[in-house]
């Protein structure tokens, strides 16, 4: 069954392999017997951990030799303690994999002089990336009904944001790019945003597709909230689509011009379409560490290959990731790079938004 | 929905294979620990919380909850035969346990221990179905500035109430406040009070905090001070069964017992062990025998076991439907919810249901599975009392170490643990009490964090804590609590000179 699921990776894997001369010893590659350790920089029960401990359980059965996978958690420093000890310990034998989600590739591409951070995320090797997309609504109670009316709104409009640095950083930025109003309230949680949002103390929120979906649909049924714009989805060429699971919402950059009048530009667009990446493109990406030898990569390519034509993996899938095409291959690795590297005029630029706006140190 | 199908639902959870085996598994480990003396609820919980971490969310609480009310029924049993009270709550009931040892009836004050347990359990079970509910819908509407004022109400009650020195208790808040306050700043992410230590950057480890205070120096003051073991007399089913005398007194105080426990023990920051000691008074101003009260009578051990119990189990209210831990032991319950992503608040009844009614349903199951243990079982736990503590607690130390270890994989927090187990050994030998340190300590950033909200949502305007009526009322509350504390520190501090002075006159 091993050898079977092996040699039909090997064909679906042609993209993957194609890259690697080497592709043909492949074969060779077997973790019969093995312990892989999948680590997650981040505790049990969050959003990164059930992502990675679904993917891993059937993920295992279609690599060479069907090795066990356990989960690591290494959890603190938001997803920098794990982050390092994988760019510093792990074996490059394919025995050691990990999770990268929007904290690490964010905190990796937005801090690159703080000397706690010990790992090269850019040059990790991603074998599969799985967007999740971003709605942005408001509290019916705030009377605004369209784009135009949030830019333009007189008023108090709280918003419930995590940390100013974290994976809420890219929502923020939307809304200071459409000239939005907001007065975010710093060191609120999720669950917390959510409650507030309910209550109506905060009058604006977003969410990421499967939470919206399953936290603020609901409200949207019964007329207490308001969806104005979804973040979007990149094509093959980068262009910034609608989120095609949520195709009555319009984009970022349609939401830009019916705001300015203008196609989105410039440095402060730069840092959105890097965010862009970090926050939805490659939301989550399991990733292999650097200077892991080519026929790793294309076991792992197959595997995941196999993996997303599983019927089992299929039926599972719409609960945790959502029913976004997931990208294998080169599109992992690239969609990876791009959520990893920020021009420093637009990482520049993002700084000295907070800190003018939030007086925030980056 | 309606309840009933909630409650069977519940039911069906807790029954599952694994969820019965693991809180067979809690209850049993808790009876362990609650028998060994010295070792309380608060110090099993927390050594075997990292047990549970690779475990799903409801057989992780369901076990944890095990473990804890495990140990309180399994406190009485030391404290009835060693006349040494296996957690503070199970205190009271030397005062006439150990009288009823001495008489040689052991075996009807375990049996009416565990009866009275039972019921008391069984009773703040039935307060958790009917209340939760309630609390969960008008919860809904606590804003930032009720969190604040209630949760600065359950850390002067915990300071204050239960404390014999509440200028002390309240020290301790203090304290367990200001270790709160280290790590990353929740508005801006700067780091506070790490001294550049990397480890620090996400605040002290509350495990470390927890199992160093209340395990590590647990087991340092069992050390240094040398027990003389009584004899330990066999206990047989046949000795347990009581005079019927004493069936036709049990019931009333067992009653009042439980409601005094349900209510004590709803309530933020005052827990179990005030619970029983006001059982305890009351039954022996209500007794037409209250001569008998520290003779061995049978009210006097139904009455604090039963409310404590009864506040084990409510317990649970608070930290379930606000989020907001009842005492010490629930912070590392919270701490435990929160460990695997679930939230505990208004939104866990309806977002997690099946880990509410599930864990609800455990409650009972456990309790009939204690009444199990502790009967029939006697034998077992009367003999761990004979093993040698020099074997038992090298051991405790050790799981404790690679507990700490294993959940950050951290070396700095087993320093960490350490540090902190000697410093709970010197408060200890101050005598402060170390419970409404970790209270603060989990509190804490949730009042700030809280404060800061309501701050900025009512535009800096402090008034407007005190003129919204929920929030106003709770923090008057508090004020007069705090009033009455510094009256009580006055008055302690005029009797003792009084004794001093009457002392001189000798």
């Amino acid at each position: 069954m091993s050898n079977r699921s092996l040699l039909k990776g090997i064909v679906v894997a042609g993209g993957v392999a194609a890259m690697s001369a080497t592709a043909g010893m492949a074969q060779d590659v077997s973790f019969e017997g093995q312990r892989v350790e999948a680590i997650v920089p981040f505790g049990e029960g969050g959003g990164g951990d059930t992502y990675t401990r679904f993917i891993v359980r059937h993920l295992a059965p279609h690599l060479a030799g069907e090795p066990t996978i356990v989960v690591r958690n290494i959890p603190g420093g938001g997803s920098v303690n794990g982050a390092n000890w994988f760019g510093q310990n792990a074996e490059r034998d394919g025995t050691h994999i990990a999770v990268a989600s929007t904290s690490t590739t964010l905190t990796y591409a937005m801090t690159p002089d703080d000397d706690r951070i010990a790992f090269n995320a850019s040059d990790w090797v991603a074998f599969l990336a799985s967007p999740q997309g971003r709605v942005v609504y408001v509290n019916s109670s705030t009377g605004i009904t369209s784009l135009e009316e949030l830019a333009g709104y007189e008023g108090d409009l709280f918003m419930g944001i995590q940390s100013p640095t974290g994976s809420d950083l890219p929502s923020l930025l939307s809304l200071a790019l459409l000239d939005a109003p907001i007065t975010p309230v710093f060191g609120t949680s999720g669950g917390d945003q959510h409650l507030a949002f309910e209550r109506g103390e905060f009058g604006i929120n977003a969410d990421v597709a499967s939470a919206y979906i399953q936290m603020a649909q609901p409200l949207v049924d019964r007329g207490v909230a308001v969806p104005l714009f979804a973040f979007g989805y990149a094509d093959e060429n980068g262009n910034i689509q609608r989120d095609p699971n949520f195709p009555d919402l319009p984009s970022f950059v349609e939401a830009y011009e019916i705001v300015h009048g203008e196609t989105p530009s410039g440095p402060g667009f730069e840092a959105w379409k890097s965010m862009f990446f970090m926050g939805v493109m490659a939301s989550k990406a399991m990733v292999l560490p650097d200077g892991v030898s080519e026929d790793v990569v294309v076991a792992y390519g197959a595997a995941t290959e196999a993996m997303l034509e599983d019927p089992e993996f299929q039926a599972e899938a719409a609960a945790f990731i959502g029913n976004y095409p997931q990208l294998t291959g080169d599109a992992a690795r690239e969609s990876l790079r791009q959520a990893t590297t920020i021009s420093d005029e637009a990482r520049q630029w993002v700084a000295d938004w907070l800190m003018e706006s939030y007086n925030i140190e980056l | 929905m309606d309840i009933w199908s909630n409650i069977g639902d519940g039911f069906s959870t807790a029954l599952s294979v694994t969820n019965l085996s693991y809180c067979l598994l809690g209850v049993f480990l808790g009876t362990f620990f609650g028998a060994l003396p010295g070792i309380g609820s608060l110090a099993a919980v927390t050594m075997l919380l990292p047990i549970t971490y690779y475990l799903e969310p409801t057989t992780a609480l369901v076990m944890l909850a095990g473990v804890y009310y495990g140990a309180e029924y399994g406190g009485s049993i030391s404290s009835i035969l060693l006349n040494l009270p296996g957690t503070p709550s199970n205190a009271v009931t030397c005062l006439d346990g150990y009288p009823m040892t001495q008489q040689g009836r052991s075996g009807v004050a375990l049996f009416a221990t565990t009866i009275a347990s039972f019921w008391g359990g069984t009773f703040g079970i039935v307060m958790l179905y009917t209340l939760s509910p309630m609390i969960a819908q008008w919860a809904l509407a606590f804003g930032p500035a009720e969190y604040f004022a209630i949760m600065v109400f359950g850390l002067v009650a915990a300071a204050t109430v239960t404390q014999d020195a509440p200028a002390k208790g309240l020290a301790m808040v203090v304290v367990g406040m200001s270790l709160g306050t280290v790590g990353a700043d929740l508005t801006t992410g700067v780091a506070r009070y790490d001294f550049g230590n990397f480890e620090l950057h996400d605040g002290v480890s509350f495990i470390a905090l927890a199992m160093g205070l209340f395990g590590v120096s647990e087991i340092i003051l069992s050390i240094s001070q040398k027990i003389d073991k009584p004899f330990i007399q066999a206990v047989t089913l046949r000795s347990m069964i009581p005079t019927r005398d004493e069936v036709r007194r049990s019931p009333m105080p067992m009653l009042r017992g439980a409601g005094i426990g349900a209510f004590f023990g709803a309530l933020p920051g005052t827990g179990p062990s005030i619970a029983t000691f006001i059982g305890y008074a009351l039954e022996k101003r209500l007794s037409p025998h209250a001569d008998q009260f520290g003779k061995g009578a049978i009210e006097g051990i139904m009455s604090p076991e039963s409310a404590n119990n009864a506040a084990v189990q409510a317990a649970f209210i608070p930290t379930m439907t606000l989020g907001i831990p009842g005492s010490a032991t629930m912070a590392v319950m919270m701490g435990a919810l929160l460990i695997h992503g679930i939230q505990p608040g208004p939104q866990l009844m309806s977002e997690n249901p099946e880990i509410f009614w599930g864990l609800a349903a455990s409650f009972w199951i456990g309790n009939v599975l204690l009444l199990i243990l502790n009967i029939p079982l006697i034998g077992l736990w009367v003999r761990l009392l004979k093993v040698p503590y020099g074997i038992l607690y090298p051991a405790v130390i050790c799981f404790i170490c690679i507990g700490v270890y294993t959940v950050r994989t951290s070396a700095f927090d087993v320093g960490l643990v350490l540090f902190f187990g000697f410093a709970g050994y010197v408060l200890r030998l101050l005598r402060f009490e170390l419970a409404p340190l970790l209270i603060g300590f989990i509190l804490g950033p949730m009042v700030e964090a809280n404060f800061k909200r309501a701050m900025l949502i009512y535009r800096g305007d402090f008034m407007t804590l005190l003129e919204r009526p929920i929030s106003g009322s709770l923090l008057t509350l508090t004020g007069l609590l705090l009033l009455w504390s510094v009256w009580v520190i006055i008055r302690n501090r005029r009797e003792r000179r009084q004794l001093l002075v009457g002392g001189a006159d000798d």
